[in-house]
């Protein structure tokens, strides 16, 4: 049951992370000489993965994949009515939340990885282009997709969170944003600061998962 | 018998709106019980405590023994619930939506829910999207239904549906009934079809269960009485059991809960042209019950002794 509940969370959000995961396709064939939105992205005059601006931009199209996601696995559940026939199933309310975050985060982890694995190959390979590059130099794009899981979190709370107004609805969602901005364009060279976003990162992440489930257990459906 | 379910003074406010007053219901084993009230009366939200998708403010819900708002998968797995407006995941087919229920369910019965697709006419490909309401309704209860449950609760099954599709719905609703031991719970704004499946009702007004007693007993204590007078008509004295009464030209219309020779003597005293005592179905009894003045309507669970083994809780 867990399978096919994970299959179901896959099949339902395959057509948001199919766009993202195009989005992001895109963004990194712009290096390699495929600029598929000339309109939009300068011609390329950087060394792959120094100051690269397909940080950004990947980072924002996955960011937007993952608050997509969590409203999509929640809010959109609430507004077909299809949660009261999901919660009704034989299955304990924390499993069926722990299923329900590991088909997301592997969501997002696959549509920020996957464009990333495809641009950091191409890097390496001999005579793409005319700069050093170390598997190493990845490192700020690894950093930003477990960042944008809690973004994703921040949208799934979000999303289950019952409020009297948008505002403090998304409050959730708007914090993790903000934060995860904050920890992106903190500097992260040192040591201690590698250490301290990830613990900041699983802090948050925690406290986030806390409020899901207690969201899920204490909330009228 | 058992009680399937058991509430004891469920209470339950949302904001400092009281959606449920100390609701005290037991449903024995092998009871079909017809849960009925106006819109807004509280059946939902009792329906969707029993099943721990909403939190009591007071009171408990127990259902098969267990607090509510904790069912163990096990139990769960034991009760079958069918939401009002019958959500499917939309985007399935019915056999992928038949796949994935039956995941969850270790009795599943998987040549019953074959032979209910069948007689609905559905095939396996079919979408859901592409389905009418009463199409939904036949895949939701041919879902419901295959998990062998012990229990059914139906949040209004027939709210949408047209006359047709509602008497095959009821039908198959009736077979599934006629299997031993199984206990129903619906919820329905369809008079009709609550007198034609349930043993017992339970009337809520504002919340509150003014009514739990057998069908037909409800249905034979609510009468109407019609008094005719030379003039303008007086009011009717009040008394036990008095719902409602109106003037209409010359005409008083009086409702009363458990009509006796005690109603009789008072409608006589007032000196009418002539009266009329008049037989109600379900359906006029309800309204006329319902549509009294709601803080003042006489509780009515009383009903003959031979009934009352099967779960009435006492009397007004």
């Amino acid at each position: 049951m867990h399978k096919t509940l994970a299959r179901k969370e896959l099949r339902e959000t395959s057509g948001i992370a199919a766009l993202a995961l195009l989005a992001n396709l895109a963004i990194v064939a712009w290096p390699m000489g495929v600029n598929m939105m000339p309109g939009l992205l300068p011609d390329r005059n950087w060394i792959p993965f120094v100051d690269d601006p397909v940080l950004i931009w990947t980072g924002a199209a996955t960011g937007v994949l993952a608050l997509a996601l969590g409203f999509r696995q929640t809010a959109w559940e609430s507004i077909a009515g299809t949660d009261l026939f999901l919660l009704h199933r034989p299955l304990g309310r924390r499993t069926m939340i722990a299923v329900k975050l590991a088909a997301g985060t592997l969501v997002v982890l696959a549509c920020g990885s996957l464009p990333t694995l495809i641009y950091a190959w191409w890097a390496a390979t001999p005579g793409t282009h005319a700069s050093p590059f170390e598997w190493s130099m990845t490192w700020p794009f690894w950093r930003l997709w477990l960042l944008l899981i809690t973004v994703y979190l921040g949208g799934y709370l979000s999303g289950i969170r019952p409020a009297r107004w948008a505002g403090t609805r998304l409050a959730p969602a708007a914090g993790t944003v903000c934060l995860v901005v904050l920890l992106a364009v903190m500097p992260w060279r040192a040591p201690w600061w590698a250490l301290g976003w990830t613990a900041c990162a699983l802090a948050t992440n925690g406290l986030l998962i806390v409020g899901i489930v207690y969201t899920m257990e204490t909330r009228d459906f | 018998m058992p009680d399937v379910i058991v509430t004891d003074r469920l209470t339950k406010y949302y904001g400092s709106t009281r959606a449920l007053d100390s609701l005290s219901l037991r449903v024995p084993q092998g009871t079909v019980y017809g849960l009925l009230g106006r819109n807004g009366s509280g059946k939902s939200t009792a329906i969707k405590i029993l099943l721990g998708m909403a939190h009591a403010s007071h009171g408990r819900a127990e259902v098969f023994g267990e607090d509510a708002a904790r069912l163990r998968p096990a139990t769960r797995a034991r009760v079958a619930y069918l939401a009002e407006g019958h959500p499917l995941y939309r985007w399935m087919t019915v056999g992928e939506a038949v796949r994935f229920t039956r995941s969850f369910y270790p009795r599943w019965n998987g040549r019953l829910v074959e032979q209910i697709l069948d007689h609905f006419e559905l095939g396996p490909r079919a979408r859901i999207r592409r389905l009418s309401n009463g199409q939904r309704a036949q895949v939701s209860l041919a879902l419901a239904v295959a998990g062998e449950p012990d229990l059914l609760i139906l949040d209004d099954p027939t709210l949408g549906l047209d006359t047709v599709v509602r008497r095959d719905f009821l039908e198959s609703l009736i077979q599934i009934i006629q299997r031993q031991g199984r206990t129903i719970l619906f919820s329905s704004h369809i008079l009709g079809d609550v007198e034609r499946v349930a043993d017992r009702i339970g009337v809520l007004v504002d919340g509150v269960l003014r009514v739990d007693c057998a069908t037909e007993h409800f249905k034979e204590s609510i009468r109407k009485v019609v008094l005719e007078f030379a003039q303008a008509p007086p009011e009717f004295p009040k008394s036990e059991g008095l719902v409602s009464n109106r003037a209409v030209g010359n005409k008083l219309e009086v409702v009363v809960a458990n009509y006796g020779d005690a109603h009789r003597r008072l409608a006589e005293s007032l000196g009418p042209r002539s009266f009329e005592v008049i037989d109600l179905n379900l359906e006029e009894a309800f309204i006329e019950y319902t549509r009294g003045p709601r803080r003042s309507l006489p509780i009515f669970v009383g009903e003959p002794a031979d009934a009352q083994d099967t779960g009435a809780q006492g009397t007004a």
